[in-house]
């Protein structure tokens, strides 16, 4: 009895924090098929009409994939493939270093290690002009290489990867090595395998954080064509006026592929969020 | 030792992906091509990157006066690039700091004294002498583009704001409309009488939003400066040297109080829901032309004449209005600064002065423009013309202009939202301007 009470209590927190969270998605997406003019109209007071749209609209939808001179379908293709090629990159070079640095023995690892997870408290925007000047230098600006190459190595990866890694026992890996197996080949055969979560969480934050960025893509991309996202969307607000009806569609496709991937592999994010954690 | 396939397969992906780039970059104008400026007339082929900030109209223009351009001067290619605005200023300063600036930049106007000063750009007097018709820009805006008494970069246009007011909400309340005659400007007290008698926060509907709300951003400190100026105070001395003196004066004090007594009586709302004016909760707003063509596109039911009206913006001891807006500058680092001002001129000159009003209906900073067009002699579009040219002040010319921006904001936020002693606000204002001053002497 008090077990059920306790228990429909509990359903009914998580109902209504579920609520509070899903309501803005939920005028955001209800939002985008709204004319302009009703965006706000009903705003003020809390009334069906404050989340649904009394005119139904695919307007905001056609001016974002049919303008031609800012194509939405371009921005989301170069978006995905930059992202997609960067997760790719960095799930190979990342599990790589969280590898040495977790399971082999070499001069100075403990000091090397300490040093590089130092960078961790370096913020973007101090690196950001450094960074920029190097892909001058490179003659990669406007390039997706800029985008692509100095987002593969993430100190933040490597230490969540070599937290996953050093709960594989070592025994394992030595029996291995006493049948001759390299330590690529170990790498290959046994440690990815059984970091499948570890590399599914890593595949999801840089992934998302790839989606998500803003301020590189800002600054060493210029070329229209070849710009991301949020860039875009960013400017659909210019000093004058704010394209709401643009936005809030384009806020809601973009947020597709985001709540699809959490839909599926949410556990494992969660999991590599408290492993990192407790054992940071 | 065996090299694993994954391994092997990866590194060399890797590698051809960087030498892709490395072959696909070097196209854009600033990439060291060799070559010196070949001057006028040169049939050297010459690439002029130009950066600005998003806004769809003005970019169109812009792309037809490219055309043009490159018709009338088929050796040269100006390359557009356009920027968000909300982070246009970062994206500069890194390029700046990186050497990977444009050849032609866009900059709001009170910014051309910082990035003079800082060496970025390069003065365009000389450029000007030989055919710019300087003397044809308002002398408003050309003293706030002058920095060391020179002249820094070339206007697209002015911009002034005013008025902006429901009608109907003042019908339904019975208050008397103000005046659409630009010298007849309504006094703060007119504004604070019909404010009290169309406010009806009850209902969700605010009186006034005297300064776009109380945030940062060079928007909002655009509208909030001329309550100083109005109230008979000053923001810098005359020579710039510092703000002891005259942004604590009693005149700026007053200013400050005034405006806090608008969100003390609750008139005013220290949040407003996004397009309040056009969506009917809003009284009193300030806006300038553009809105004109904005509200018609977005709120074609919110109409010029039956729901809402313009008149001039408020006076208090003095009628003063903002203005300025943005520029073209030349930036040091481009490598074809002759070239650049050809297309500086082409779409700041005489001719492409009109070709901008006509599609952009910003206020002219060409007064040869003002005069060709009767519309802009009629309402609504007279009042801002007369302001701008009787009753303007420019934003202070002074290297540490960002500074003095952010500290204007700052200070109404603080004293509005953080309910802050006005006196000590302003002490810590003039402290922080003075400072940024000293450091560019």
């Amino acid at each position: 009895m008090l077990k059920t009470l306790s228990l429909t209590l509990k359903l009914m927190v998580m109902l209504a924090l579920a609520f509070v969270f899903i309501l803005p998605i939920a005028w955001m997406a209800l939002g985008s098929f709204r004319p302009h003019e009703e965006i706000f109209k009903f705003a003020n007071v809390l009334e069906w009409r404050t989340l649904f749209p009394v005119e139904w609209t695919l307007q905001n939808y056609a001016d974002l994939f049919f303008d031609t001179a800012e194509p939405f379908s371009r921005f989301i293709g170069n978006t995905l493939a930059v992202a997609a090629t960067v997760t790719i990159f960095a799930l190979f070079f990342n599990s790589l270093a969280a590898f040495a640095f977790a399971k082999m023995n070499f001069r100075f690892k403990r000091i090397l290690f300490v040093f590089f997870i130092s960078a961790l408290v370096i913020p973007g925007e101090v690196t950001l002009v450094p960074t920029y000047l190097l892909m001058r230098n490179f003659g990669w600006i406007n390039t997706y290489a800029a985008l692509i190459v100095p987002s593969v190595i993430s100190v933040f990866a490597v230490f969540l990867l070599v937290q996953f890694f050093s709960e594989i026992p070592r025994a394992l890996l030595e029996a291995a090595r006493i049948d001759g197996a390299s330590w690529l080949r170990v790498y290959q055969s046994i440690v990815l395998p059984a970091a499948a979560p570890a590399l599914v969480t890593l595949a999801i934050i840089t992934f998302l954080g790839q989606w998500d960025s803003y301020l590189w893509p800002l600054v060493v991309i210029s070329d229209q064509s070849k710009q991301m996202l949020q860039v875009a969307i960013a400017s659909f607000t210019n000093m004058e006026m704010t394209e709401w009806g643009r936005i809030l569609a384009a806020d809601t496709v973009s947020s597709i592929p985001i709540l699809l991937l959490f839909a599926f592999l949410q556990k494992y994010y969660v999991q590599g969020i408290t492993m990192s954690g407790v054992k940071g | 030792m065996r090299k694993s396939k994954l391994v092997r397969a990866m590194t060399g992906l890797l590698l051809a992906l960087t030498v892709l780039a490395g072959c696909s970059s070097g196209g854009g104008g600033n990439a060291e091509t060799g070559g010196s400026s070949a001057g006028e007339g040169g049939s050297e082929k010459v690439t002029i990157k130009y950066w600005r900030h998003d806004n769809d109209v003005e970019v169109d223009t812009l792309k037809q006066l490219i055309a043009s351009f490159q018709k009338e001067h088929p050796n040269i290619t100006v390359k557009m690039e356009i920027i968000p605005y909300a982070d246009y200023e970062t994206k500069i300063r890194t390029a700046l700091a990186g050497k990977g600036a444009p050849d032609v930049m866009g900059i709001d106007g009170p910014n051309v004294a910082a990035y003079a000063y800082q060496d970025a750009v390069i003065p365009l007097d000389d450029y000007f002498a030989k055919d710019g018709d300087l003397d044809d820009i308002a002398k408003p805006v050309r003293d706030s583009l002058t920095y060391n008494d020179q002249i820094w970069a070339a206007p697209l246009n002015d911009a002034s704001v005013a008025m902006f007011y429901n009608k109907k909400m003042f019908e339904s309340k019975g208050v008397e409309l103000p005046s659409k005659d630009p010298n007849e400007a309504w006094t703060w007290e007119q504004v604070l009488d019909a404010a009290r008698k169309i406010n009806d926060p009850g209902k969700g509907v605010y009186a006034i939003d005297p300064a776009w709300g109380v945030g940062a951003g060079e928007g909002s400190a655009f509208v909030k400066m001329p309550f100083i100026w109005q109230a008979g105070g000053e923001i810098l001395s005359p020579d710039g040297g510092t703000a002891d003196g005259y942004l604590n004066s009693p005149e700026s004090k007053r200013a400050i109080e005034f405006f806090n007594s608008l969100y003390t009586e609750k008139l005013a709302a220290k949040e407003l829901p996004p397009e309040a004016f056009e969506t009917g909760k809003l009284g009193i707003n300030v806006s300038g032309p553009w809105s004109i063509g904005g509200y018609a596109a977005s709120h074609p039911n919110f109409k010029l004449g039956e729901d809402w009206d313009i008149a001039p913006l408020w006076k208090d001891a003095k009628q003063v209005t903002p203005n300025g807006s943005w520029n073209l500058a030349i930036t040091k680092q481009s490598k074809h600064p002759d070239e650049a001002w050809l297309f500086l001129n082409w779409v700041t000159g005489k001719e492409g002065a009109k070709v901008w009003y006509e599609k952009t209906k910003n206020l002219p900073a060409r007064l040869s423009v003002a005069d060709a067009y009767p519309e802009l002699k009629e309402y609504p579009m007279n009042i801002f013309v007369e302001q701008s040219s009787s009753f303007a002040h420019p934003r202070p010319v002074s290297p540490a202009y960002p500074t003095i921006s952010k500290a204007i904001t700052d200070l109404f936020e603080e004293v509005v939202l953080g309910g802050k002693n006005i006196d000590d606000s302003l002490g810590k204002a003039v402290e922080t301007i003075d400072k940024a001053i000293e450091k560019t002497k």
